[in-house]
């Protein structure tokens, strides 16, 4: 089997957009608000400032726990002057947590600026704390600081942290990469099954006790378009990535079925047989969102890096017509069969001078800006309409079962505002 | 180090935004990585401002850290001096 293609690669086939300058988006310490969710008994300490802290009280504010499974170490004035040995007091305090705590069986240490700048080894802590604490509870570090990750960088930077704990097994599975809700990953799963491909794991797991095994015989799937260094830990394992169209839409859906079902040496006709109902469900719910969404126009501000695929199934499955497509990171591998299928008139570009990009919004008023939470409102005040990017991040929107959901996303904003306007 | 489980105590830069938000012709310069753009929602989405606080923010990656920042926020400051021509500055980092 040959070796995939250098996944970091970032070979520019058509021309990007690259600015620097102003970045309106969250940094990766945001991951952890749908990583706690979907990791069940993880928990995650952000070796971190105030400001870390706000935030992740400001982004996940609306939910209040009686245990939650997410909080934040303040390195203090005494840290940084040097008084107290910053390592010693993480030691206190995860020992402090993990003695209240016994339910919690990983224990993510996230990195952020402050622990990046004071040069904190999280990961010599890992090591260190693991020591006391595993098996009982394994202790791993990522950095989720916003010098180093952008927002969904966050669930590679963590995803990435797993893989080396993962078992050796050169047997045969297909590993599905990327956090998605349960539901849909056991509809992805069920379907895949019924394929007949008889392992079929998941990467992240639902619980610290189900990380699945790699080798030389795992194929991987990913799920989301931002998990670039995940895939190259992955490869180190022998895996090897199955180059696919993201499963957005009926065709995205049916693209990454039939590049899995090639992969495993499943029949065509099979492929068919299985994906039937899912996929007349799904074009049927997206032509019913297509009538009122063709020929509209759409432009994309960076935030998740989902923007280029979901811009391939606007275009391609409801009509729109995408003028910009930012994204905070392009990576033209993963996204090959992604950006081969974009409209040629559509300008994409990479990274933010979020002025520069808003005066380009101005000028070429689209229907439809998908933005940030900073932004949108902002945007509404000068009278356009504004889709909250992070929904994006947040709602179940991959396979063929929601398919019409995702359509319905930008459509819900556009029909509000022509029912204000009449 | 003190383990926060919730907090809903903001940092002392929030304080700066709000002042800076709650006169005219004010303009903030903030010398802050990537992500810190995170407290522009309090005023956009929380308190539903219509207009973005006036607030320019220098997004230093860690490549800018092992060069000359003290540039970055020169250029962003005087960036923001040109679109928003205020009639004060404040700078923060």
């Amino acid at each position: 089997m040959n070796a995939s293609p250098n996944l970091r690669h970032n070979g520019c086939d058509r021309p990007v957009l690259r600015e620097r300058g102003q970045r309106e988006v969250f940094c990766g310490l945001t991951g952890i608000i749908w990583l706690h969710r979907k990791i069940q008994d993880a928990f995650f300490l952000v070796v971190g400032s105030r400001t870390c802290a706000h935030l992740l009280q400001s982004a996940a504010g609306v939910m209040v726990f009686a245990e939650p499974r997410f909080g934040t170490a303040i390195i203090d004035d005494r840290d940084l002057a040097g008084l107290a040995d910053a390592n010693d007091e993480l030691d206190r305090v995860v020992a402090e947590l993990l003695e209240r705590r016994s339910d919690i069986k990983l224990l993510f240490l996230v990195g952020s600026c402050p622990s990046e700048v004071i040069k904190l080894d999280l990961e010599k802590a890992a090591e260190r704390l693991n020591g006391t604490h595993f098996p009982g509870t394994r202790v791993l570090a990522y950095s989720g600081s916003g010098i180093e990750t952008t927002f969904t960088d966050g669930e590679d930077t963590c995803l990435k942290s797993l893989v080396p704990t993962m078992a050796q097994d050169k047997a045969g599975q297909l590993l599905l990469v990327g956090a998605l809700p349960d539901i849909v990953e056991d509809q992805f799963v069920r379907l895949f099954r019924a394929l007949g491909i008889e392992r079929v794991a998941t990467l992240p797991p639902r619980r610290a006790s189900d990380i699945p095994c790699v080798g030389e015989g795992t194929r991987y799937l990913l799920l989301q378009p931002f998990l670039t260094e995940t895939a190259l830990a992955l490869e180190a394992r022998g895996a090897r990535h199955i180059p696919a169209l993201f499963p957005f839409g009926a065709a995205g859906s049916r693209a990454a079925v039939e590049a899995v079902a090639d992969t495993f040496g499943v029949r065509r006709d099979r492929v068919n047989q299985v994906i039937e109902g899912p996929e007349r469900r799904a074009r049927e719910a997206v032509a019913r969102q297509r009538e009122f969404l063709k020929g509209r126009t759409i432009s994309f501000l960076p935030d998740s890096q989902l923007e280029p695929p979901l811009a391939r199934f606007l275009s391609e499955e409801c009509g729109m017509e995408p003028i910009e497509i930012g994204s905070p990171y392009i990576n033209q591998k993963i996204l090959s069969a992604e950006m081969e299928r974009l409209p040629a008139s559509a300008r994409l570009s990479e990274g933010q001078d979020v002025d520069k990009q808003l005066d380009r919004v101005r000028a070429d008023r689209p229907d439809l800006t998908v933005c940030g939470l900073g932004l949108a409102n902002p945007l509404e005040a000068e009278g356009l309409t504004t889709k909250w990017a992070i929904e994006l991040v947040f709602s179940p929107i991959h396979g063929f079962e929601q398919a019409g959901d995702l359509a319905e996303l930008f459509a819900r904003p556009l029909r509000r505002a022509e029912r204000l306007s009449l | 180090m003190k383990l926060h489980l919730w907090t809903y105590e903001g940092p002392p830069h929030v304080g700066a935004m709000r002042v800076a938000t709650g006169m005219k012709g004010l303009h903030y310069v903030l010398h802050a990585p990537q992500g810190d753009t995170y407290a522009d929602l309090l005023f956009t989405m929380i308190e539903r401002r219509g207009e973005r606080p006036p607030v320019t923010y220098t997004t230093f990656q860690a490549r800018d850290l092992g060069g000359d920042t003290a540039e970055l926020f020169k250029e962003a400051a005087r960036e923001a001096v040109e679109r928003f021509q205020p009639e004060a500055l404040i700078v923060g980092a």
